[in-house]
């Protein structure tokens, strides 16, 4: 594709799961594993796999405790992760400005 | 769609797009609470309206009624709160600022009943006071649905919003009155239970944590 930059994009974000995660917790700050797994219409293993890159890239920190004696897993947007989105971001409008 | 998509950075743009709205646009959840005190706040009005007017009980019954709304509403509070975590779009923008301003419209009521029964106790503050109760929690109640929508996008509550601000001000015009209890009773219809109704039958079901790892 012209203007494509591929290094310029995140390796942990630039991926279909992940970049759905970083777009849906960078507007809520924080949502539950089953939350996450509906709106992006994946399957759990898969959701459970691509957060645990972003869990390990430090953009997101998941939290798992008994909520109503059941379990709640939840993930939350980092301060890092919030800047690696703005510079995401910010790579895909250079990539769009290269375009024109 | 697979990891490879994501060569096409306006696909990416799309999904981005997409999940940002999905995550912003999430139904609210507070129509439980508006259902539970509205219905409660509707027969704690329609005893209240029965003792003032002589219809039954005595004069002294009325402190009961409204020690009994805040008991049951506290414990209703604490059974109605279960489950509501697993709850999607809790983190939703709309459901933030609606937590948020029904709670400050609660502490606010809270706060002026307390200045109400303190100055009645203390200062020989004339019992009109009560009466006006209504006017300050409809105004809150008003400024709470306003913020409710513009937050949501749940253009409908404007309409709860006004009823509300309309009646908060023919408070004053009914106070002194066993009647002003039973209008009351009705208000609460239309602006506690009818939108709770409405929010609860688009409220999503809680999901079950299937966490994998």
């Amino acid at each position: 594709m012209a203007g494509l930059k591929p290094d310029s994009l995140d390796d942990v974000i630039h991926g279909r799961i992940r970049l759905g995660v970083m777009a849906y917790l960078a507007q809520t700050g924080q949502a539950s594993f089953a939350e996450l797994a509906k709106a992006l219409e994946t399957t759990n293993g898969n959701l459970s796999v691509h957060l645990k890159k972003l869990d390990a890239a430090g953009y997101v920190e998941i939290d798992k405790r008994f909520v109503d004696a059941k379990p709640l897993t939840t993930a939350h947007l980092t301060a890092a992760g919030r800047e690696a989105w703005r510079a995401y971001l910010d790579a895909l409008g250079v990539l769009f400005r290269d375009q024109d | 769609m697979s990891e490879h998509d994501t060569n096409d950075p306006k696909a990416d743009l799309a999904y981005v797009r997409a999940m940002t709205e999905r995550a912003a646009r999430a139904p609210l959840l507070g129509g439980r609470y508006l259902v539970f005190w509205g219905g409660l706040l509707t027969l704690a009005y329609g005893a209240h309206y029965l003792v003032r007017s002589g219809f039954a009980g005595a004069p002294g019954f009325i402190p009961f009624i409204w020690i009994a709304f805040g008991v049951i509403g506290a414990a209703g509070m604490a059974i109605l709160s279960i489950g509501m975590k697993r709850k999607p779009g809790q983190s939703a923008v709309g459901n933030r600022v609606e937590r948020e301003v029904w709670r400050g419209a609660g502490l606010g009521i809270f706060f002026f009943v307390a200045g109400v029964v303190a100055a009645v106790a203390f200062k020989s503050g004339s019992y009109l006071l009560f009466d006006l109760i209504a006017a300050v929690a409809l105004a809150l109640y008003g400024a709470a649905f306003l913020a409710t929508a513009a937050a949501s996008g749940e253009g409908w509550m404007r309409a709860p919003a006004w009823l509300s601000f309309v009646a908060a001000a023919i408070v004053p015009l009914l106070a002194g009155t066993a009647v002003l209890y039973l209008w009351l009773a009705g208000v609460v219809v239309l602006v506690g239970v009818l939108p709770g109704l409405r929010l609860l039958r688009a409220e999503p079901p809680a999901l079950k944590d299937n966490e994998a790892a």
